[in-house]
This record gives C-alpha cells, structure tokens and sequence, in this order.
C-alpha cells in the first residue's frame, strides 16, 4: 500500500516542506529546486512501479490505481514536472512573491492526481476541489493585471457552479444505489428492485446528464465552454497551461473509468448526449477558433475541439456492434490521444513562455509573430511542428492521435460523428495553417534580436524531439500502453 | 535501396538548407548533386533490367515499424512505380534547373522543401503498406504547401490554402477507408495488417466493398484532378512560381492516377468494374470541360494547367477502361503528361520571367525576338494536342483504342477532346508566338533552358517513336491488374 501511496506522499511531502521553508526563510532558487526535484522524485517512484510489478494494484474503498492509472499519474507528474522547471524564469519576472505559486501547484498537481485514481465519488470531489481552489488562486496570482483577477472570478463562480451540479447528481445516484464507489453503483443498481421500472431511468439519466454538466465545464466542452477563452487570454501563463494540461487531462481520466467501470453507455439518453457534446464541440471549437486573433484565446477554442474528438474514444468504449472484438482498442485510443494532445499543448505553452521571455508579444496576437520564421527560425519550426502535430498532420504524435482515434470510430461505427470529425478537422487546418503563414511572413529582420540560451535550445530540442520522435516512431509507446491497458 | 534512395533526397534537403548560411548559391548545386545522386541506388537495377524476364517486384524491402498495428515499412517496385519514380527524378531536375534564377528569396529552405515533396512523392510510388503510404501521401503536401505559400506569385496564400485543404479533405476521407478496410479485414481473419497484398486477398461484401473503395477513389480524383474536385488546380498553377508548377503538373498529379492503379482497381476490382461507366463519363465531361476552360482562359499558365485537367481525364478514361491497351495508355499518358506539362510550365515561367506577364493579349509575336524560346513552345504545345510522333500521341491513342472496344459512345464523347485540344493549343502558339510584337525582349533561352528544354524534347520523341520498352516494363503491372478483375 505504501508503496501504491509513495508518489503521493512525495508530493504532499513536498509541498509541505515548501510551505514550512516559505513560513522561515523566503528563497525562490531553493523552493524551485525543491519543487521540481520533489516531483522528479515522485516520477521515479511511479515509473518504477510501473515497470517492476505486473499486479501492483492497489484498492480501497476510495481510490483503486492499477497499471492504467500508474501510467496516467506518471504522465501527469511528468507534465508538472517539465512546467515546474519552467516556472524559475517566468515567476523571476514578475516581481512578486513567488514561492506560495509553487505550494499552489503542489496542491492542484496532488489534487490532480486523486482525482485520477479515485473510485468513488467522495475521494472525487475532494481531489477536484482540492485542484479547482488551488487553480483559482493560480490563475488569479498576478494582483497586478486586472484580466487575470477578471479570470480568477470567473473560474471561481463557474467552477463553483459546476459543483454543485455534480454534488447535486452525486447525491441522486447514491439515492437510487446507497453507495458512492464506482464499481459497486452498477451492482446495487441492478440488485435493487427500484431500477427495473423505467421511470428509475429517467431520474438515473437527469443525474447523470448532471454530472456531465460538471465534467463538460470542467473540460471546457460546448456548450459549457464560455469561460474558456477569457480564462486562457486573462490567466497568467503557467496557470493558463496548468489548466489547460493536468486539470483537464484529471478530468478526462476519471471519465474513462467512469464508462469503463460503470456501463452507462447502456443508457441510451446518456450516449446521445455524449454524442451530441462531442459533435458540437469538434464544430463550435474550431468555428470559433476561425475567428481569433489572440494565439491563447486560438488554443482554448482548439481544446475545445481536441476534447470533442476525445469524446470519440470514450464513445467507442463499449461499441454497439463493433467490427472487430479489440475492446482494448478504445481505451488506448483515448490515452494515446491523451498523451499526444498534452505533450503538444504543453510545448506550445513552453514556447509561449520562452518568447514571452525574449521578445515583446502584444499579449500573444497572432499578427505580432509576423516573420518569426526568418529572425528566430527554431523557435518558429518548432511551434510550426506543433502546430501542425495539432492539425494531425503525419509525422508528428498528433497524427498517430487522430490516427488511433479514426480507426476506433471506424471500428464502433459511428459514421456521423466521423464525418463532423472530418468537417472540423478541415476548418481547423485552416487556423493552424494560418498561423504557420505568419510565422512564415516575409518582414524585415528585427534589429535587435537576441542570440538564443542554451537552456532555450535544449527546451526547443526536447520539444521536438518529443513530438516528432514520438510522431515517427510510436511503436514502443503504442506497445506500452497496449500491455498496461490489457493487463 | 528505396530507402537509401529516400534518404538520400532527404539528407540532400537537410544540407541544401544548411548550406544556405554558407553561401546563397550552393542549395542549388547541392539540390542537383541530391538528385543526381539519387540514380546511384538504382544504377544496378537499371543496368541489369531486362523486361523480357522480369519478375513482377524489382525490388522488395519491409522491416517493423509499428508492431501494435503490424505496420512494417514496406517499400517495393515494380515496372510502374519504377517508371513513375524516374519520371519525379527527371522532372525534379527540371524543376532545379528552372527554379536556378527564378528563386532568390531563402533559397535553401526553397530546394528544402521541393527535395522533401520529391521524397515523399517516391515514397508514395513505392510503399506497399497502407499506413506508409497513407503517411507519404500527406509528407508531400506540407512541403508542397510551404513552396506555393512563400515563394508563389499576388494571390499566394488563398492558393496554398486552398490546394492543402481540398487534398486534406481527400486524405481524410481515405484515412476512413483504410480504418474500414482494414477493420473488416481483421473481422474476417483475426489479423491486423495493413499490407497490401494481405488486404488485396481479402473478399469484401459490395456493399462495403462500394463505400470503403469510394473513400479511395475520391482522394486520388481530387489529386488527379477531375471535375467538379479540379476546383484547386488553376489557382495553385497560376499563384504557384515556374518550379513547383513544374513539380505539381508533372509529379503530383500522377500520384493520383497511380494510386487508382495501384490501390483502387486491384483492392476492389468489382466495385471499379461496377462503377465504371459512371467514371468513364465523369472522365469524358473532364476532358471536354478542361480544354473547353483552357480556351476561354486569358492567363497563360492558368490556359496550360485547365490543359492539365483535360489531359488527365484520359489518365481516368484509361484506368476504368478495363483493358490492357487502355491501362497502358493511361501510364503512358501520365509520363507524357508529366513530360510535356512540365515543359510548358517551364517555358511560360521563362516567358513571365522575360516579360513579367502570363497575359495573353500582351503577348504577341514572340518569334520575331526569341526565336530559340518560340520554337520549343511551338514544338510542346503541337505535343500536347497530340501530333503523332510524339509522346502523347501514343498515349491518347492507346487509350481511347483500348476504351473504344468497352464505351464505344463514352470513347466518342472522349475522342472530341483532342480536337479541343487542338484548338486551344493552336490558341497558344497563335497569340503568344505570331503577330505584332507588343513587348520588347531581345533575352533569349540561355544554355541551361536549352539543355532541360533539349532534354524534355528527347524524351518526348522517345516516348512517341518507340515507345515499346516502357510498354514491357509497364506490362507485368497490368498483368497484375488484369489477373485482379479476371479479364
């Protein structure tokens, strides 16, 4: 059990000591150094868990972490990670207290965390709000801009909003079942006599469309996706990344055990309105997305979409009648998908925050990175390559993503969703491209270009060598997460 | 081989870039050296061909690449892909030597990107695994892209935009086909595999059969192009500059008729005999209308790229013709097509680069100044209306011999386009080369046109007069065919 535990407590452990280092001695070097290494540390533990044992499967009452949520959790540790180191630089500049942002992230990376390992609704809400508060002050941290106080209030409102739609629906299922594990809802629900007469599953329905409200706010799916622009424009960077990035990616765990464990999608109403979300964000995300002239406001609308083209996979889960018997395939699909989204918008951030760094951006309009191509050409070609891994395009992961995600819709046969799938991923080349043609714009050399750092040039070199790395060679991770899903 | 032969190309492009710091003349020798180089690992195949006792695969090279999927890299040759992969080798030679002055703006990224599209269109013509071949079909896209969107003419990016979307659109569509091919392959076997010859095997219902063969079908079309999905091609060849049209006439539009030939007919040979008729009049109406288009057309370039239009629709006519001489005729054709078309594409680019105009009614009595320049525009336009002795000559008569015995009324219909042809290509010759001289430009051809022009003209007599060894090596590709849809 300790063992199952020893990422978690490393974290909490961390944060702690950051939060005690802060109360005597105020030292942004030390507790940056700390953070990051506390979560490195917790990344080797998770990975060697992964890899030693075939049963390391470990279940309570409140959360359950088998081979597929030791993966996830060694993702998302792996994100934290990689947006902790970026923090020193940015948190350097903003002339602020910084060391209570790196307690924040602990908290929301920990809450993150519990949310994708729990098996039941208590542990759930606890770790969601755990994350959500953190967030909220995160994304609220700089006093100074008054968007990002704006974004802060918001997130705070609607998150709280969210919420209490999900307590709302939590507290229907526990009437109709007497209990709040996952895993047993199912088995009391069958059990007791209340579930046959159909009126049950009308009420069983308006909970479960409930808590999709929540779960749709929480990854921004249309059509409770409102806040999402404001908040990616307003909030600072890093929060805006860590949102983007872990909270969602949580969010999204959770709901693939949820249709795994608990067979909802027998409930026609709930499959059809999963259906319905997912085929109105693919369109409204990349619609929208058209229409931005910020690059931040561009990728909250475009994750909107990424979610919706996720929802597939969780459609595809347990298929009506499915070509072939790989029920295996949908769950990889989804994780796979996951990974190539996050490791993409997380670079792109990454390189949001290294320009912010070197060169004035008018709060990230797109027509400010005119001709970046010609006067920093590797920063250029790397956010190109990402931009194109978004847009699927062979080569980079995204393409091995959606190329994951066509087969399972194929294979589940969901022919119309397919073809919204391909309509929106036609209308968001078109934004992707556009940027790109920017980047690409014939201008006249900047006279004051600085000479790229090392650490800038490592971060750019990881980057790619991630994305296209992974987009060319996927047969190892692919095999990876095949072995972990079946086991 | 093949794969040195790609990465080859590849490397070249890597180098031709970097050596652009060095000095701004040398991606061009660089650009030749590559392609030059690049008949190395071919020289023994080659040498030793023999079309008298050829096996139906020259060449055979697969190893693993994604064991999830049970996609290897599978790269293979037979007559065609050979033909056709020599024909991308010559013409990307032309197409260096007519970019040699036209292209001063960052040249290195410029021979980049065209050796990277000349890569991924031979790995197109040699991969045997539908993933693969998938892949390449995207991989020459983004470079193709980047060629019309920088260094193209005013109205540059609508083109490039419109030219990636339209075959997106078609790539998409196919990546569902070969989901659906694949799944239901799976069904019936038990096997993942995404080899061709394993799928080639495999019996599909009609109903299937039509809908997976339909996705196929429409991808190649657009690239071919055929009406009403032409739509990208004028837009692309007018905005595009003198090499990448050289490139898109004469290299990519053939990967649209090879993949009819190679992935459409074999896979799912009754389904293409089902439609046939349909297809062969939707190959008649694109003939017509194309040069009907390329009459009324007052740009030169756009006049030659409706031309384009018109001459593939015999590549269509050819392939669903369902006869050994039609099927030879449309290869034919695609070479001679791809030869002349590219001739003419380099001579109207020589022109604008003289006379910094492609208007018809500025033009006028260019023979009186350039005399050299004149002569092989006369001698390429009486190509490509067809004057015997000359490759397309053959072509078109092979394959309306070949379709005649089949559609006698669809043939007729076809047969008008050549005496349209006629008339458009006299339109050419009539208004740029005769009458008043309107501008003045004593510059004519110099050594470097004269040899690629010199060039294009042998192989064209080549093609026309004897014809016979391309007919052997295409031969036992069509056997194949043949033995496929059991004729």
């Amino acid at each position: 059990m300790i063992i199952a535990l020893l990422p978690w407590i490393i974290i909490s452990s961390t944060a702690l000591l950051v939060m005690l280092l802060t109360a005597i001695k105020r030292d942004h070097l030390y507790i940056s150094c700390i953070t990051s290494l506390g979560l490195f540390i917790a990344l080797l533990t998770q990975t060697a868990q992964i890899s030693l044992s075939e049963s390391m499967i470990y279940e309570n009452n409140l959360i359950s972490i088998n081979n597929t949520t030791a993966l996830l959790s060694a993702l998302l540790i792996l994100l934290a990670l990689v947006l902790s180191s970026l923090l020193y630089p940015w948190l350097k500049k903003l002339h602020e207290p910084s060391e209570e942002y790196y307690l924040l992230f602990l908290f929301a990376t920990q809450g993150a965390l519990v949310v994708a390992a729990s098996s039941h609704f208590g542990s759930f809400f606890l770790g969601l709000e755990l994350m959500s508060l953190s967030l909220v002050a995160m994304v609220a941290y700089v006093d100074k801009s008054s968007k990002a106080l704006e974004a802060g209030i918001k997130y705070f409102v609607l998150s709280a909003l969210a919420s209490a739609f999900m307590l709302m629906a939590i507290a229907i299922i526990y009437l109709y079942s007497g209990t709040l594990a996952f895993s047993e809802i199912l088995i009391q629900m069958s059990s007791s006599q209340l579930a046959v007469a159909s009126d049950n599953n009308i009420v069983l329905s308006a909970a479960i469309v409930l808590l999709l409200v929540g779960v749709a706010f929480k990854l921004s799916l249309a059509p409770c996706h409102l806040w999402v622009a404001d908040l990616f424009e307003g909030a600072p960077l890093a929060s805006a990344a860590f949102l983007a990035t872990l909270a969602k990616a949580a969010i999204f765990i959770l709901l693939i055990k949820l249709f795994e464990s608990t067979h909802w999608h027998q409930l026609n109403a709930v499959v059809s309105i999963v259906s319905m979300i997912a085929a109105a964000s693919m369109l409204i995300g990349n619609l929208l997305a058209l229409l931005q002239k910020n690059i931040l406001r561009l990728l909250a609308y475009s994750s909107i979409a990424h979610f919706g083209y996720l929802l597939l996979a969780i459609l595809a889960i347990a298929p009506s009648t499915p070509l072939s018997e790989q029920y295996s395939l949908s769950t990889e699909a989804a994780i796979f998908y996951l990974i190539a989204y996050l490791v993409t918008v997380l670079s792109i951030f990454a390189i949001l925050m290294l320009l912010a760094d070197s060169r004035q951006l008018q709060n990230f309009q797109i027509s400010s990175f005119k001709g970046l191509f010609w006067h920093n050409p590797a920063a250029a070609i790397v956010l190109a390559l990402l931009l194109l891994s978004l847009a699927g395009i062979p080569l980079t992961i995204g393409f091995v993503g959606k190329f994951y995600l066509t087969l399972v819709a194929v294979n589940s046969q969901l022919w119309w969703l397919l073809s919204v799938l391909i309509v929106s991923s036609i209308i968001g080349l078109f934004y992707y491209l556009r940027i790109i043609l920017c980047l690409l714009e014939k201008t006249q050399p900047l006279p004051n270009t600085k000479p790229a750092t090392v650490l800038n040039i490592t971060i750019l070199a990881l980057i790619s060598l991630a994305v296209i790395g992974l987009g060319v060679f996927p047969g190892q991770l692919a095999l990876l997460i095949q072995r972990i899903v079946i086991s | 081989m093949l794969m040195e032969l790609i990465s080859i190309l590849l490397l070249g492009a890597l180098f031709a870039w970097i050596s652009e710091s060095l000095q701004l003349q040398l991606p061009k020798w660089i650009a030749i050296a590559t392609l030059l180089s690049a008949f190395y690992p071919l020289r023994q195949l080659l040498m030793e061909l023999d079309t008298g006792s050829m096996q139906v695969w020259l060449v055979n090279e697969s190893i693993e690449w994604i064991p999830r999927f049970n996609i290897r890299f599978h790269l293979a040759l037979d007559g065609l892909s050979l033909l056709l992969v020599l024909l991308t080798l010559l013409m990307g030679l032309i197409a260096v030597l007519a970019a040699w002055k036209e292209i001063s703006y960052k040249p290195g990224f410029f021979y980049f990107n065209l050796l990277c599209s000349l890569a991924g269109v031979i790995g197109g013509f040699c991969a045997l695994d539908l993933f693969l071949f998938f892949v390449f079909w995207e991989v020459m896209l983004v470079p193709m892209y980047l060629l019309i969107a920088v260094w193209g003419y005013e109205n540059r990016r609508y083109a490039a935009m419109k030219f990636f979307l339209f075959t997106q659109a078609g790539g998409l569509i196919m990546l569902l086909s070969i989901c659906a091919l694949v799944l239901l392959h799976y069904q019936n076997s038990g096997e993942i595999t995404f080899n061709y010859f394993a799928l080639m095997q495999h019996q599909l219902s009609d109903q299937a059969a039509f809908w997976v063969m339909l996705g196929f079908f429409i991808a190649f079309v657009i690239k071919l192009p055929i009406v009403p999905l032409h739509n990208w091609l004028p837009d692309a060849h007018t905005e595009a500059p003198t090499a990448v049209s050289v490139i898109l006439a004469a290299v990519l539009l053939k990967t649209g008729g090879y993949g009819l030939l190679r992935f459409v007919l074999p896979l799912f040979p009754e389904a293409s005999l089902e439609i046939a008729p349909v297809v062969m009049a939707i190959a008649a109406i694109s003939i017509i209308y194309g040069a009907l288009m390329a009459f009324s057309q007052q740009d030169l370039k756009r006049l030659v790229a409706y031309s384009s239009v018109s001459h593939m629709g015999f590549v269509l006519l050819g392939c669903y013709a369902f006869t050994a001489q039609a099927w030879q005729g449309a290869v034919l054709q695609m070479l001679a097509h791809g030869v002349s078309s590219a001739a003419l594409f380099a001579l109207v680019g020589a022109i604008q680069y003289r006379y910094h105009t492609r208007d018809l009614a500025q033009l006028g009595g260019l023979w009186q100044c350039i005399p050299k320049l004149s002569g092989m525009l006369l001698f390429f336009v009486v190509a490509s209306l067809g004057m015997p002795g000359l490759g397309n000559f053959v072509a078109e008569f092979l394959v309306l011999v070949g379709s005649f015995s089949t559609y006698p009324k669809l043939t007729i219909m076809a047969a008008t386009g050549l005496i349209l042809a006629a008339i458009y290509s006299l339109k050419i010759a009539h208004q740029t080369l005769f009458g008043t001289l309107k501008l003045q430009s004593s510059i004519d051809l110099d050594r470097r046109e004269v040899l690629m022009m010199l060039s294009m003209v042998l192989l064209l007599l080549w093609l026309g007069l004897h014809p016979q060894p391309i007919i052997d090596l295409a031969q036992q590709s069509i056997n194949q065919l043949l033995v496929g849809a059991r004729l």
